[in-house]
């Protein structure tokens, strides 16, 4: 009778073992077939170096840019954010700051730094969104505008930046971001080169923290000393240089993140601007966006970017980034079933098989099967059940190659765009590259099954994300 | 095959150890390097500006021939950008006397694509056969920003085939390219001509015809009003539109009758530009079709409407006010919210 037992045992560990593996074994597919598509779109096109001679070529046939940023409770960085704006080199653009009812100082930090005064500014409530208390300019800047309104969110006050701007083409970034001071001229590329396809581009975010601010720019570029905003340095390398630029390659480019992006106006408004109340806006948005252009059967392209074009604060506490990475596990999962009809449908093409098949295997499977083989591997080899061969296998899909995803975006990294300014950033950061995957990786997967927890109980609260704030920083 | 993965996993994971301490490595060499070439760019820049201060051509050569060719190319043309005439055109001349020439030409064939499309931008510096024949054969180049860039830089230098050959090599997927503007606009004005026959082809890419006409209305030249009359009537809305932002442009009272017509068409692109270009005119007549305009279903149009009643004049403020007191409709809410733009009270 125990020998029966024993047999279904092991025929049962067997048959999980080799589901893990093979999952694994896929996603590790997945990250391999990103790496080649990004080294090959690197090589192909590589970035301008110099602003200057992008000015040149397109100082006189940039479309004009709304730059839409919403702010909540950004008291702490607002006015050097704004700043940075301000000073950003494109020919045609204005500014519109979009306080959604903070309850800090933000509104009055920004009255006072800019002068703003009372303006009016007729637009049509095209999009939905909470009611403006008012339009402020400011006399010092007549880029610069202020739309003050009640709380709604941050995708409900990136609908009324929407609402209120006047350019064929808008940009939204978060609050705290940073720009590049020719963000706009690089991410103005695509529109020019392909106007009639292109309707949304997405650029490389980096992570500002231990980097000197000055004027609200980033002046001199270092690498974070805390351990936890160094991995996420290599984490962002990966989603940005290898995924999105990989995704993009193929035109199945599923996030244009909300920290930075730039939309054409027309389409953002026939579907209906932001999602209110979504975890995960910009995964969202882009998706509608997807979703309209295969449904009314237009052409048309989501590209990314390579070059860094925005710098963010990473959080530098385990609190604070559990929080954040939930929150985008719920987002993701949230998305994930609310278009779930576009998964594997002929209709969406490429973006049903391959966007939304990778969604299905990162976001929705990836984190259990990962956590589920964290436990049982280790558990069914000690218990004898499992092979050393098996747990190799296993230990290869999820370190090893994990290690060599992560050095390869690297490589590219330092191929084609040598961003990190010293030897030595590099050779820290490639110990990064390495350790991230023992541990930090790991834990991260808790947190996306504490988000699948917080989704399946219907939990949609943001979570505090504490700042410590860009100025006098490094 | 479970090994396999295992070995294969540690094999490629210390591949791209190995490759990446060969980069920190070569990241060494290259700081250095580029700490070297820094020092030279300071030089050349030094070089340049006492040269744009005092002309003394034997103080600078020497310089220029000591310095790589493509810290020249890189640099000296960035600075070269900030100066315009007698001034510009003596560093080019400087550096034509050196292997830079030479050098663009090179890497016109030979560069990435960046370096590429660069080479084609500053091969303007350097007129004469070879560097017009580089790029000539540029515009067989894969990449299709790089044949709009030779294209551009052959007009700057006066050696443009025929428009139409020119377009046949850019390709199709080039002719959705912003920067065939670019290449319209710098046209000559004798070559408007090559342009009206562009922007008439019915059977051409409305994207390339609007780009014509927009190229048209910048010569300001009033041969083309009558033609730009028949665009405006243009079954293709986007070169209609672009026909009539140029009207307005224009400012001919000519047009009137075109753009009052158009007031009323079907799309509300062509709608929006004849609006403007009523305003811009200043076509009393469209007092009332625009204050119709006021009710638009396209917002865009109602704006564009309201903005031209104001700069109309008299008449126009006049029958905005009306509008605005009227009873509570789309268009007395246009109306309204046109006069209040401004500062608040």
């Amino acid at each position: 009778m125990n020998g029966g037992w024993h047999q279904v045992l092991l025929h049962t560990s067997g048959i999980v073992a080799w589901i893990v593996i093979i999952f694994g074994l896929i996603q590790t597919f997945v990250y391999l077939l990103q790496l080649v598509i990004a080294a090959y779109a690197l090589s192909r096109r590589p970035p301008v170096a110099r602003s200057s001679l992008l000015w040149h070529r397109y100082g006189d046939i940039a479309p004009p840019i709304s730059l839409i940023v919403p702010a909540y409770n950004e008291q702490m960085n607002i006015v050097e954010s704004v700043h940075s704006m301000l000073a950003l080199e494109y020919p045609a653009y204005e500014v519109i700051v979009v306080n959604d009812g903070s309850k800090d100082e933000t509104l009055q930090r920004l009255i006072d730094a800019f002068e703003l005064v009372s303006f009016r500014r007729s637009f049509e409530e095209t999009i939905k969104h909470e009611p403006i208390r008012g339009i402020y300019a400011s006399p010092r800047s007549d880029r610069l505008f202020v739309v003050d309104k009640f709380n709604g969110g941050k995708a409900d006050a990136q609908n009324a930046g929407i609402n209120v701007c006047r350019a064929p083409i808008f940009c939204v970034i978060d609050g705290d971001s940073i720009l590049e001071p020719d963000a706009l001229l690089r991410a103005v590329q695509p529109f020019i080169e392909d106007p009639e396809r292109v309707i949304a581009v997405g650029g490389t975010i980096r992570i500002a923290n231990n980097s000197t601010i000055e004027g609200g720019r980033v002046k001199t570029v270092r690498l974070p000393t805390r351990v936890l905003p160094l991995f996420q340095v290599a984490e962002y390398l990966r989603a940005f240089l290898m995924a999105r630029l990989a995704w993009s390659q193929v035109n199945t480019l599923m996030l244009v993140s909300g920290a930075f992006g730039v939309f054409r106006r027309r389409e953002a408004v026939a579907v209906g601007g932001f999602t209110k109340g979504s975890m995960g806006e910009d995964l969202d948005f882009v998706i509608k966006l997807h979703r309209y252009m295969l449904d009314k059967k237009k052409e048309y392209r989501i590209e990314f970017i390579p070059e860094p074009v925005c710098w963010t604060e990473a959080p530098e506490t385990l609190a604070v980034l559990a929080r954040q990475r939930s929150r985008w596990q719920r987002g993701a999962l949230e998305v994930f079933f609310r278009y779930r009809s576009m998964l594997f449908n002929p209709r969406y093409g490429r973006v049903g098989f391959l966007g939304f098949g990778h969604m299905l295997i990162v976001d929705v499977l990836g984190p259990i099967m990962e956590v589920f083989g964290y436990i049982l591997m280790p558990l069914f080899w000690l218990m004898g059940v499992l092979s050393t061969e098996h747990l190799l296998a296993y230990t290869a899909l999820v370190f090893v190659y994990g290690v060599f995803v992560s050095v390869a975006s690297l490589i590219l990294e330092e191929l084609e765009l040598k961003r990190f300014p010293r030897p030595r950033d590099l050779a820290i950061l490639t110990l990064a590259a390495v350790a991230e995957n023992f541990g930090y990786r790991q834990i991260n997967n808790f947190w996306r099954i504490k988000g699948y927890w917080q989704y399946l109980r219907a939990d949609n609260s943001w979570g505090e994300m504490t700042r410590t704030g860009f100025s006098k920083q490094g | 095959m479970l090994v396999y993965i295992w070995t294969l996993s540690i094999v490629i994971g210390l591949i791209a150890l190995v490759i990446m301490a060969v980069l920190v490595v070569l990241r060494v060499f290259h700081e250095r390097r580029h700490a070297r070439d820094e020092i030279l760019r300071r030089k050349l820049m030094t070089s340049l500006i006492r040269f744009s201060e005092d002309g003394e051509r034997q103080t600078l050569m020497p310089v220029l021939k000591e310095i790589p060719a493509a810290i020249v190319a890189d640099s000296g043309f960035e600075f070269l950008s900030l100066l315009r005439g007698g001034e510009r055109r003596r560093i080019e001349e400087a550096f034509a006397e050196t292997s830079l020439p030479d050098f663009v030409r090179k890497r016109l064939r030979k560069g990435n694509e960046a370096e590429r499309i660069h080479s084609a931008e500053i091969l303007t510096a350097f007129p004469g056969a070879a560097s017009v024949d580089a790029l000539l054969e540029a515009l067989g180049d894969n990449s299709r920003e790089l044949r709009i860039a030779a294209a551009i830089s052959l007009n700057a230098l006066g050696a443009l085939p025929p428009l139409q050959t020119v377009l046949e090599r850019i390709g199709p997927k080039g002719l959705r390219s912003h920067r065939l503007i670019d290449l319209f606009e710098s046209l000559p004005a004798e070559r408007g001509n090559e342009l009206l026959a562009n922007a008439l082809k019915a059977d051409g890419a409305p994207f390339v015809r609007a780009a014509a006409v927009e190229a048209l209305s910048l010569s300001e030249d009033y041969r083309f009003l009558v033609a730009l009359e028949d665009l405006a009537r243009d079954p293709s809305p986007e070169v209609a539109a672009a026909a009539l932002r140029a009207l307005g442009r224009s400012g001919h009272p000519g047009a009137s009758g075109t753009v009052l017509a158009a007031l009323g068409s079907a799309d509300w692109e062509v709608r929006r530009e004849a609006a403007e270009a009523s305003g811009r005119i200043g076509i009393v007549e469209a007092v009332e079709p625009l204050t119709s305009l006021l009710g638009d279903g396209e917002w865009a149009v109602r704006y564009a409407a309201g903005k031209s009643l104001r700069e109309i004049g008299p008449a126009g403020m006049e029958a905005l006010q009306r509008a605005a007191t009227e009873e509570s409709s789309r268009s007395q809410r246009t109306a309204s919210l046109i006069l209040s733009e401004g500062l608040a009270a």
